[in-house]
C-alpha cells in the first residue's frame, strides 16, 4: 500500500516535461513492440502520430530519430520504398550519426538506409566528453561523421587569434575518431581557453557542403610551481667599496660590543659576588674595541674591497644557481601538464 | 566589557616561530652544517652566606649545528674541572649538554631557546641543574671586514637544581666578536650566568658563572652559522 502511495506521489509530482516525454516514450515503445511482432499496419499510425506536428507532447531528438527510423523500416517492409527513403533521410538529417543495426534489420532495409545516406549529405561531431589527457602518453579523441564519401576537414580553432589546428583533412565516409595530441600546430602545448571543433565537409556524390561546430574548454592541470628567488637586496650584499663612513660605523660597533661586555660584567652581574669576572669582560671588550679601532683606521683610505666583491659574486652565483634549479624543477613540472577538456557552450561566456 | 586580548597559546607561539623559521629567506635558502671546538675559561662564584667562594677552570666544548633558511639548531656538549683555593671548598667537575634553536626574523636578530642539563660533581656529592633559556641575540656585521659583533641576553624561566628552590633572578648575558675567514670562524665571547636564589632563613644563595670562550668553527654550506 505504501509502495503504491509512493508511486502515485511520484507520478503527481513529476515535472510536466518528464510526463510529456514519458507519453512519447510510451507510444514509441508500443510502436516498437508492434513492429517487433511484425504488426506493421498497427505500428505505422502510432509512429506517424509521434512525428506529426500535431503531437502535443514533448519529443526529444533521439525519440524523433527513432520514430523516423522505425517508420522507414516499417515502410520498407511494406514495399513503400520512396516513403521509406524519405523517413530514413529525415532520421539522418536529424542525426547524421544514425545507423541501422545489421543484426536487427533486413538487407532490404539496410540497402534502403544506405541509399538514404547517399542521398543526404551532413557532417556532425559528437558533443565533447569531459576528459583528462596527459599529452605525453594520451590523446584526446573527437568523434565525427559524414553520411557518405566526402572530403572532410576537422579543425580545432582557438577562440583567440591563434591559427587553427588541423586534426584531419582527407576523404571520409562514415564514422571517424579523430585524435588530438594536445599541441598547437607550432608544437607547443595548447594554452588554456575555449576552442571550437569545426567539422567541414563537401560531398563527393552531391557536390554539397555542410559544417558543424562543437565547443570545448581546455584547462591545464599543473603541479604547484615554485617561485624564483627575488634579486638580492642591497642589505644582503656586502659593500664593495671601503668608505670612511663605514669605518666609523664599524668603530661604533666595536665600541658597542666593548661597552656591552663591560655592562654585562657590571650591571647584569651580582655585585655581592665581587668582580671576579670583570677581567674576562675587559679582555673581550678590549678585543672588540681594538677591532673597531682597526676597522676605523683601515677605512680612512677609500678603496675597493676585493674580498667583498668576491663574496657578493659568490652570493649572486648561488642565487642564480638556486633560481636555475627552480626554473629546471618548474620546467619538469610543466612537462607533466595534464589537459582537462570540458564541453563548452560557445567561444565565450 | 572585557577587551583584554587573551594570551597567545603555546600552539600559536609555536606556529609563529615555525612560520619565521620555515619561510624562505629573501636570499638563498641553503643548508649549512658546522662543527665547533671551544675552550672556555670559567670563573664560578657562589655565596651561601659565608662569603664568596670562587673557583676557576677550563671547560672544553664541542658543538654541531645545522642552519636551514632562518632556523639554526645546535647540540653542544662541554666538560671540565673547576678548582678552588677556598677553605673547606672542594674542586668540582662540570659536564653539560645543551640543545639550542634559533630563528632569525631579521639578518641581525636571532631569537633563541635552549635547554641545558648540567652536572657539578665533587668526590662526595653531585648536583644536577636543568636550565631552559629564552632570549635574543643581536648580530652586528662589520662593513669593512668579515667581523661580527654579538650581544646576547636571555632569561631562564626554568631553573631546576637539586635541593634548591627556583631562583628569583636567573639571567644570562654575553658580548663578543667573531672573525670569519673562508669556512673558518674564530670567536671570542664574554658570558655571564646569574642566579639569585630566594632567602632561606638568614642566608641567601647567590651564584654566578663568568666565562670567556674562544672558539673555532668549521662550516660547510653557504650560510653563516654565527654561534659563540
Amino acid at each position: 500500500m505504501r509502495r503504491l502511495a509512493l508511486c502515485l506521489a511520484l507520478v503527481i509530482t513529476a515535472s510536466p516535461e518528464a510526463r510529456a516525454q514519458t507519453e512519447t516514450a510510451d507510444l514509441l515503445g508500443q510502436a516498437q513492440a508492434l513492429y517487433e511482432r511484425l504488426e506493421i499496419e498497427r505500428a505505422l499510425p502510432l509512429l506517424r502520430q509521434i512525428v506529426s506536428p500535431s503531437w502535443p507532447h514533448e519529443i526529444t531528438i533521439e525519440q524523433r530519430v527513432q520514430a523516423y527510423t522505425y517508420l522507414g523500416a516499417s515502410l520498407a517492409l511494406t514495399g513503400v520504398r520512396d516513403s521509406a527513403l524519405l523517413y530514413f533521410r529525415a532520421a539522418i538529417e536529424q542525426d547524421p550519426f544514425t545507423d541501422l543495426d545489421a543484426q536487427r534489420f533486413t538487407p532490404a532495409q539496410l540497402g534502403l538506409f544506405q541509399q538514404a545516406r547517399r542521398l543526404t549529405f551532413a557532417v556532425a561531431a559528437r558533443p565533447v566528453e569531459a576528459a583528462r589527457v596527459d599529452p605525453r602518453t594520451e590523446r584526446a579523441r573527437f568523434t565525427v561523421t559524414t553520411t557518405h564519401a566526402a572530403s572532410l576537414r576537422v579543425e580545432l580553432r582557438p577562440a583567440d587569434a591563434r591559427p587553427a589546428i588541423v586534426l584531419f583533412r582527407d576523404i571520409n565516409d562514415g564514422l571517424r575518431e579523430v585524435p588530438w595530441n594536445g599541441l598547437l600546430s607550432d608544437g607547443h602545448l595548447a594554452p588554456p581557453g575555449r576552442y571550437a571543433l569545426a567539422v567541414v565537409g563537401r560531398s563527393q556524390l552531391l557536390g554539397r557542403s555542410d559544417s558543424m561546430r562543437v565547443y570545448l574548454t581546455v584547462a591545464h592541470e599543473i603541479p604547484p610551481l615554485e617561485d624564483t628567488l627575488p634579486a638580492l637586496a642591497p642589505a644582503q650584499l656586502l659593500p664593495e667599496r671601503l668608505v670612511v663612513s663605514a669605518g666609523r660605523s664599524d668603530f661604533l660597533k666595536g665600541l658597542g660590543i666593548a661597552v656591552g661586555a663591560l655592562i654585562v660584567s657590571s650591571a647584569a652581574a651580582n655585585g655581592n659576588l665581587g668582580r671576579g669576572g670583570r677581567a674576562l669582560a675587559i679582555a673581550v671588550g678590549g678585543a672588540a674595541g681594538i677591532t673597531g679601532v682597526a676597522a676605523w683606521l683601515n677605512a680612512r683610505r677609500e678603496r675597493d674591497l676585493p674580498a667583498n666583491l668576491e663574496e657578493n659574486s659568490r652570493r649572486r652565483a648561488a642565487q642564480a644557481a638556486a633560481n636555475a634549479g627552480i626554473v629546471r624543477r618548474n620546467a619538469e613540472k610543466l612537462a607533466q601538464t595534464v589537459l582537462v577538456i570540458l564541453p563548452a557552450a560557445g567561444v565565450g561566456p | 566589557m572585557n577587551s583584554a586580548r587573551p594570551p597567545a597559546s603555546p600552539a600559536v607561539v609555536l606556529r609563529v616561530v615555525l612560520g619565521f623559521s620555515l619561510a624562505p629567506a629573501a636570499g638563498i635558502a641553503q643548508t649549512t652544517l658546522s662543527g665547533t671546538a671551544a675552550a672556555a675559561l670559567v670563573v664560578h662564584q657562589v655565596d651561601i652566606g659565608h662569603g664568596v667562594e670562587e673557583s676557576r677552570g677550563l671547560l672544553l666544548r664541542a658543538e654541531a649545528a645545522v642552519a636551514l633558511s632562518r632556523l639554526e639548531v645546535l647540540i653542544r656538549a662541554a666538560g671540565g674541572s673547576l678548582s678552588t683555593s677556598a677553605a673547606g671548598a672542594e674542586n668540582r667537575d662540570v659536564g653539560e649538554v645543551s640543545l639550542e634553536a634559533s630563528v632569525m626574523p631579521a639578518p641581525w636578530l636571532a631569537l633563541r631557546a635552549s635547554g641545558t642539563s648540567r652536572t657539578y660533581a665533587t668526590a662526595i656529592a653531585r648536583q644536577h641543574w636543568t636550565l631552559v633559556e629564552m632570549g635574543a641575540e643581536v648580530r652586528l656585521d662589520f662593513t669593512t671586514s668579515p667581523v661580527r659583533g654579538i650581544l646576547r641576553g636571555g632569561l631562564l624561566p626554568v631553573v631546576s637544581v637539586n635541593g634548591l628552590p627556583r631562583p628569583d633572578v636567573a639571567l644570562t648575558a654575553a658580548a663578543g666578536i667573531e672573525y670569519r675567514s673562508g669556512s673558518v670562524t674564530g670567536g671570542l665571547l664574554y658570558g655571564l650566568e646569574r642566579y639569585d636564589f630566594p632567602p632561606s632563613g638568614a642566608t641567601r644563595r647567590l651564584e654566578q658563572l663568568n666565562t670567556v670562550t674562544f672558539r673555532i668553527t668549521m662550516q660547510r654550506g653557504g650560510g653563516r652559522v654565527g654561534r659563540l
